[in-house]
């Protein structure tokens, strides 16, 4: 029962995590923001104990983010 | 325009809690014995793995043997995801082709002493981890996607910190794409050498091998490590070509 206590605290955790990414105006921050996405979902999956996702998602966190990082760079880091 | 991502917003999280609590009923709990898929093939992988295809991982033996076929045509979307990306990112290029390698190594405003020293000690030992990850991934977690990524990490902290002046080489985006190509085919030639030798398509107990090893079951472990491998090039290759893309069209001004 602890466990699915802790996988909602953690789902509470992802959509506050979204929300922050849609409203905030900093697009760096936002990035930096969807690392910690990355890290709770890893999380989440070790908790329903699928281990080979959470290491795929792990990894795929630091690519996207790399490749976010390249994106805001051609383009205003501000957004309207 | 804000307006409309609150209620945007709102109106999500107010379908997925309502979802949620209708679906909660129908959906099976995790590990649920009377749910479908646990009712026989589960027990089926459980009982059998192991003892047909000697990888003690069951997720490896699920995805790389017995669902071999699903994990070729997946590989593929990898390769065509690199492809479409290269045909469409491709077509405008900011940067002239010959001025880029010395414009890449001054633009790019990664870096610093710290930095620097810190990805210098982290690199190898990213390479050395991606391929214990590769010959290791029947036994424990990872397999050829992990891999093939932690090699393009490796890669990729080479590309972006401009003190390392590219001392793992650069690719250009073609040969990228043509090494991700390369994954695919290991993949495939992998699925079709059994039928040379009397099997059907990636039926690894047929592998021309035979030689090699006492049991006929060793040959799995062959067979998923040459797929493992294929997939490592390709993920590797899919990913470096969509970073050389995406760096192509960027300018650094700044």
């Amino acid at each position: 029962m602890p466990v699915i206590l802790l996988e909602a605290y953690f789902l509470l955790i992802l959509i506050a995590i979204a929300i922050v990414v849609i409203f905030h105006k900093d697009l760096l921050a936002v990035t930096v923001i969807y690392c910690a996405f990355s890290f709770v979902a890893m999380v989440l999956y070790i908790l329903v104990g699928a281990a080979d996702v959470a290491f795929t998602e792990a990894v795929i966190g630091v690519i996207s983010t790399v490749y976010f990082i390249i994106a805001i760079k051609s383009i205003s880091r501000r957004c309207k | 325009m804000d307006k409309v991502k609150v209620i945007g917003v709102i109106v999500i999280i107010a379908g997925v809690i309502t979802a949620g609590f209708v679906m909660g009923d129908f959906l099976p709990a995790i590990g649920d014995i009377n749910s479908a898929p646990n009712g026989y093939l589960s027990v089926y992988y459980i009982t059998n793995a192991l003892h047909d295809t000697e990888a003690p991982n069951m997720v490896t033996a699920v995805l790389a043997d017995y669902r071999g076929f699903d994990t070729l045509f997946e590989t593929c979307v990898m390769f065509l995801a690199g492809v479409t990306t290269l045909m469409v990112l491709s077509s405008k290029r900011k940067v002239v082709k010959g001025k880029r390698n010395e414009h890449d190594l001054n633009g790019v405003s990664f870096g610093g002493t710290v930095l620097d020293t810190g990805f210098r000690i982290i690199i190898p030992v990213i390479v050395i981890y991606a391929f214990y990850v590769l010959s290791h991934g029947e036994i424990s977690l990872g397999g050829g996607f992990q891999a093939g990524a932690l090699l393009a990490i490796a890669y990729m902290i080479d590309r972006l910190i401009p003190s390392f002046q590219n001392s793992l080489g650069n690719f250009t985006e073609e040969a990228a794409a043509i090494i991700a190509g390369l994954g695919v085919f290991i993949y495939a030639f992998t699925g079709v050498l059994p039928m040379f030798n009397g099997g059907y398509f990636l039926e690894y107990d047929h592998l021309p091998f035979a030689f090699m090893t006492e049991e006929i079951v060793m040959l799995h472990s062959v067979g998923i490590f040459m797929i493992e491998a294929g997939v490592t090039v390709c993920v590797m290759g899919t990913i470096i070509n969509i970073l050389e893309v995406v760096l192509e069209r960027t300018e650094f001004d700044d």
